[in-house]
């Protein structure tokens, strides 16, 4: 009796000999809504303050304000001198939207959801796409690690800090925080080449030509079919080999500030967009706006951005396949831009707003016309004889009418 | 850890004195060994260890002593300050078996660049044979199972730019479950 007892109390301390390794850290943890309830969440609100814009889109009388992972403010504009809120449609994960023959598109975390606003004061949600962004969640702390989400509990609604135990094979003493990067998205939406279709800003990761919505879902561009609202088609992702921030439609090509150049894609097939060319830069944030045989690159550094330039370059683009830099000035720490006929708008961070003449895009930037220190921009629509701005504090607008004498109109909080 | 040591050996010292004093009531006699011994989980992970334990043979059956030693596991090399506590299966014997339970603190002797660990905890059981071939000298062999757990820190918290008061990376536990095997010369 006393052998077997010692033989199978050593069975049973020897089956244990394992070492073994536990990460005990805080850390992002999953908070989960189960999908009906997160896919009946969209709901229009009465208006209320803006408080973290992140984009800004135009679309007939109409601006929208969207409220990074919160929703948009829907705004009339049609007297731009007193614009009047008219409500706030709340939509989680919410990055931005492009709207479309009465139709909204909006990124609502992993799904794209489509909002009937033919009636601009009773949006109703019509139809959407499901799960086409399994991976998107929103932003926690970045200061800490994010668990990876269980998708079989749900949708990712939020993440709480929490300490967490976790058996690990061995000490990583490095950790990839692109991992938390490819967690958390951040997209907005632009438009371009369609009609009655919403104008955007030029800082946006989505983009419309025609028929087709694209998503630059982290390094992914994804192809929506758009023609039926009601029945959206997703085509196989096309994995973009440099980290996209920015997607302009312009034509048939989409135009992608990266972090390390602007690249070129044409969309001649819309389900399979093509590689045209490449301009190179040092590493960077950088929106791009097109205009004839020109595109318009702020480059500029900050926390996320890295590197030591704030430029503008102006790169020929007549040739696709090579398009290069023709001039570049010196900026501040340039923003969004927009151009508009003979008028180029750069929103220069603590500068302010700045208006050139591009009658000669090769000297725009020499050819300052107006500074609007008092506001730190961040993005523009130059809309008929508008400006509209996003800043920090709101939504200001001008009156472009006369270049040389811009006028203030008003401003939205 | 200069303080540790010196307890340490502050204590062993009165164990010693003691046992010198009782040694002749034939009721409690000083034993020193000398163990060396080596630990595996069978699969990649071994180490070497030894140790010194001072203590005392109370009624020729329980033995009690305080060690120190140098020994290795996952986070790097350990100096293990012990208690062991031996019973003697067969009482008066020269050859006789016996079970053993040990438990301690390990100090940590290294520093890794990126890691450094905290003082942790060490217990383990074994079962073995002695023999004392001489009035004095004596060797015994045993196997058993022991434990350790240990607690490591970033060394440097930086995140992008900024240097943050807090590790985002937490700490790990390390938990060694391990077979090991000794071989001890004791002295009476």
């Amino acid at each position: 009796m006393k052998k077997i007892l010692f033989i199978s109390l050593a069975l049973v301390l020897f089956t244990a000999c394992k070492d073994k390794v536990f990460h005990e850290h805080m850390a992002n943890v999953p908070i989960y809504e189960d999908f009906e309830t997160f896919r009946s969440s969209i709901a229009f609100e009465s208006s209320r303050d803006i408080e973290k814009q992140t984009g800004i889109y135009a679309w007939n009388q109409y601006l929208f304000v969207v409220e990074e992972n919160e929703g948009i403010h829907f705004i009339n504009n049609t007297n731009p001198s007193s614009p009047q809120k008219i409500g706030f449609l709340n939509v989680r994960g919410c990055t931005g939207l492009a709207i479309k023959n009465d139709r909204l598109y909006v990124n609502n975390l992993i799904d794209i959801a489509v909002v009937d606003v033919s009636n601009i004061n009773q949006p109703t949600v019509i139809s959407r796409l499901e799960s086409v962004f399994p991976q998107n969640y929103p932003t926690g702390d970045n200061n800490y690690a994010y668990k990876q989400p269980d998708p079989e509990k749900g949708v990712v609604i939020g993440w709480e800090v929490q300490q967490v135990k976790e058996e690990v094979s061995q000490v990583n003493n490095y950790y990839s925080f692109e991992a938390m990067d490819a967690l958390v998205s951040n997209q907005s939406i632009a438009t371009g080449g369609s009609t009655n279709a919403s104008v955007s800003g030029s800082i946006t990761k989505f983009a419309v030509i025609n028929d087709y919505l694209y998503i630059m879902n982290n390094r992914d561009l994804v192809p929506i079919n758009i023609s039926d609202p009601m029945n959206l088609v997703s085509s196989a992702p096309i994995r973009i080999w440099m980290n996209v921030e920015t997607l302009f439609p312009h034509d048939d090509k989409l135009y992608m500030g990266t972090t390390t150049g602007m690249m070129i894609y044409a969309t001649t097939t819309p389900t399979a967009p093509n590689h045209l060319g490449t301009m190179f830069h040092a590493t960077a944030c950088d929106p791009v706006v097109v205009q004839g045989d020109y595109a318009y690159v702020t480059v500029r550094t900050g926390t996320t951005c890295m590197g030591d330039l704030n430029q503008l370059d102006v790169v020929n683009i007549s040739n696709p396949s090579n398009p290069t830099v023709q001039a570049t000035f010196q900026m501040t720490n340039p923003h969004g831009l927009g151009v508009k006929d003979d008028v180029l708008y750069i929103c220069d961070g603590s500068d302010g707003l700045k208006v050139f003449d591009n009658t000669n895009p090769l000297d725009a930037g020499n050819q300052l016309i107006s500074n609007f220190t008092s506001i730190q921009a961040i993005d523009i629509i130059p809309l008929g004889d508008l400006a509209i701005v996003l800043t920090t504090d709101g939504v200001y607008q001008y009156d472009c009418s006369d270049v040389q004498n811009i006028q203030y109109l008003s401003k939205i909080q | 850890m200069k303080k540790i040591l010196a307890v340490f050996a502050l204590m062993s010292l009165g164990l010693y004195t003691t046992a010198q004093t009782e040694l002749t009531s034939n009721n409690l006699d000083y034993i020193t060994s000398v163990n060396l011994g080596v630990n595996t989980d069978f699969n990649t992970a071994s180490n070497f260890a030894m140790s010194i334990n001072n203590g005392v043979l109370l009624r020729q059956r329980y033995m009690l002593s305080l060690g120190v030693g140098l020994e290795g596991n996952q986070t790097g090399m350990q100096l293990p300050m012990t208690f062991e506590g031996k019973y003697l299966i067969l009482k008066n014997r020269k050859k006789t078996p016996f079970v053993s339970f040990t438990t301690g603190y390990l100090q940590p002797l290294q520093r890794g660049y990126w890691q450094r660990a905290e003082g942790g905890f060490t217990a383990g059981v074994q079962v073995g044979f002695q023999n004392f071939f001489s009035e004095h000298v004596g060797i015994a062999t045993s196997v058993g199972f022991r434990h350790w757990q240990q607690r490591t820190h970033d060394n440097y918290y930086y995140y992008y730019d900024d240097i943050l008061p807090f590790s985002p990376h937490g700490s790990y536990l390390y938990v060694s479950n391990r077979f090991e095997v000794k071989f001890a010369f004791i002295f009476k």
